[in-house]
């Protein structure tokens, strides 16, 4: 459904991604990890089509995103849902006419079909009653999951993650991760989650892709994730999951570390 | 050594040519993207008359301010100038023509960059540093459609609106001052007017100004669409946003009043 290859990119003369192949079959969620700045979120643009690649191509459903026409550019657009790392969600409109929106502007559906169809996506997101809220009045993960709602209330075909958990405390981080597992379970789309929530996110996906240096070190199931002897992944893993064990370790913990 | 440092003033010089011819190429698609999409029917009408109301409505109160003492110190300084030659029964032609043709669309411009013109550019810069264009994007509404042409038509549809109720309340301001308080006889004030003014003075004065509105939609929507770096960047657009419109604006009128007139 998705695919890229070699996919070049620069931003500032500085190399961010450095020939990145990657493949997700149709229905399959993919979780996108590796170092912060590494050029995730870029891919995920790249993907969408929001940025240029200076070499490389990216299909989606067999069609060249970067080689299409605007007016095609835009159809295919209406195929996605994109979660973006703050949401993105228009500050000057109410959660409803948030959710309202891609279903008014794109599709121009009936007043009383889309108040319907926001009213069940917000149900399903647990924000039912909150739709005269402005984003400004709700916390970080209420947000976060009207931008959610938002996303999946055209029932995309390819839905991208963009951090979706950054910045939330663990019971609301699970509460979005149990919200994208059952969307993906009603609409079986094929999703990138790019995220740094390692291990909880790997119950959810089916596989695991590791940007490493501006190229795609590993790809496998979660299972051969935890287990592999690639070092890099490994150190990569096991401090991940260090951390959310242990938590952020205390000041000087990390020389003491070095010094053992 | 000598040859390097003989060239690197040439390079720069060179360096600074092409981000100019950059920024005006930029410029000018925006401008070509915005009129294309001005002829596609993506854009609301809803929205186009929210921006109404916003650019023009909300704009009456300064406009009629301004243009109210723009009159009365136009007749002031005006009865000055006309009593030495005694001339001061043609108070209300110079009064007419210098708002008509000059002061009504460029202080309406000016007035209208800094109140409507920042903010629009505060508003797109915002969204544009808050990723919700490219979430207009993702969902294959176009952000020229939804965002730039309401803006747009807006500035073309009320800036001339503005500049004739500039130019009504200013022409009103100057009889309170020269007749009702310097004694020029109404009649007079009014006759002259109509005897010297004529048609093409006032549409020449409405199309500076629906040009003027074009500029601030034009200059004002990129400034925003491209601003990048946070919140100092907005402020930063904003700035240049205002600057820019400003002096085009003041060239542009040197311009047309030279093919005008």
């Amino acid at each position: 459904m998705v695919r890229i290859e070699n996919l070049y990119r620069a931003l500032q003369g500085h190399p961010v991604l450095q020939g990145v192949s990657l493949g997700i079959e149709r229905g399959q969620v993919l979780a996108l990890i590796g170092p912060s700045g590494g050029g995730k979120s870029v891919l995920l643009k790249h993907v969408v089509g929001l940025m240029r690649p200076d070499a490389g191509h990216v299909y989606v459903g067999g069609q060249d995103v970067h080689c299409l026409s605007r007016r095609k550019l835009n159809a295919l657009h209406g195929r996605f849902g994109f979660l973006f790392q703050n949401g993105a969600l228009f500050d000057s409109m109410t959660v409803f006419e948030n959710v309202a929106f891609p279903l008014q502007h794109r599709y121009k559906l009936a007043d009383s079909e889309v108040e319907k169809r926001v009213r069940v996506e917000l149900d399903q997101v647990g924000l039912d009653g909150h739709g005269h809220k402005y984003p400004d009045e709700l916390s970080g993960g209420m947000a976060k999951r009207v931008a959610l709602a938002r996303a999946l209330v055209t029932s995309p075909e390819v839905m991208l993650f963009d951090e979706p958990t950054t910045g939330l405390d663990p019971i609301i981080v699970e509460s979005i991760h149990k919200l994208i597992r059952s969307s993906h379970e009603r609409m079986r789309f094929t999703g990138i989650i790019v995220t740094h929530e390692i291990p909880s996110i790997f119950p959810l996906v089916d596989k695991v892709a590791v940007l490493y240096e501006g190229r795609i070190r590993f790809v496998g199931t979660a299972r051969e994730t935890m287990t592999t002897d690639d070092e890099v992944v490994r150190a990569f893993v096991d401090s991940a999951m260090r951390l959310a064990r242990e938590g952020v370790p205390e000041p000087g913990a990390a020389t003491d570390h070095a010094a053992e | 050594m000598l040859i390097r440092s003989l060239c690197n003033p040439v390079r720069a010089l060179g360096r600074s040519t092409l981000s100019v011819v950059r920024y005006l190429g930029r410029l000018g698609l925006f401008l070509v993207q915005t009129v294309v999409h001005v002829f596609l029917p993506s854009w609301k009408p809803r929205r186009l008359l929210k921006q109404i109301r916003f650019i023009g409505f909300g704009s009456l109160l300064v406009i009629c301010l301004t243009g109210a003492f723009t009159g009365m110190v136009l007749a002031f300084q005006g009865y000055y100038t006309l009593s030495r030659v005694g001339s001061t029964a043609f108070l209300g032609p110079m009064v007419a023509l210098s708002l008509l043709r000059e002061l009504g669309p460029v202080i309406t411009g000016l007035m209208v960059t800094g109140r409507a013109g920042s903010a629009v550019t505060a508003e797109i810069g915002i969204m544009r540093i808050r990723e919700q264009i490219d979430a207009l994007e993702v969902m294959g509404v176009s952000p020229f459609s939804h965002l730039v042409v309401p803006n747009f038509l807006a500035c073309l549809i009320a800036l001339p609106l503005l500049t004739a109720i500039f130019d009504v309340v200013g022409i009103g301001g100057g009889h309170l001052i020269g007749c009702g308080l310097l004694g020029v006889p109404s009649g007079t004030y009014f006759g002259q007017m109509a005897e010297y003014v004529e048609w093409k003075d006032v549409i020449s004065g409405l199309y500076k100004a629906l040009a003027f509105g074009g500029i601030i939609a034009w200059i004002c929507c990129y400034k925003g669409y491209h601003a990048r770096h946070g919140a100092e960047g907005v402020s930063k657009a904003t700035t240049q946003a205002v600057v820019t419109s400003s002096v085009l604006i003041l060239g542009i009128d040197y311009f047309m009043t030279s093919v005008l007139f």
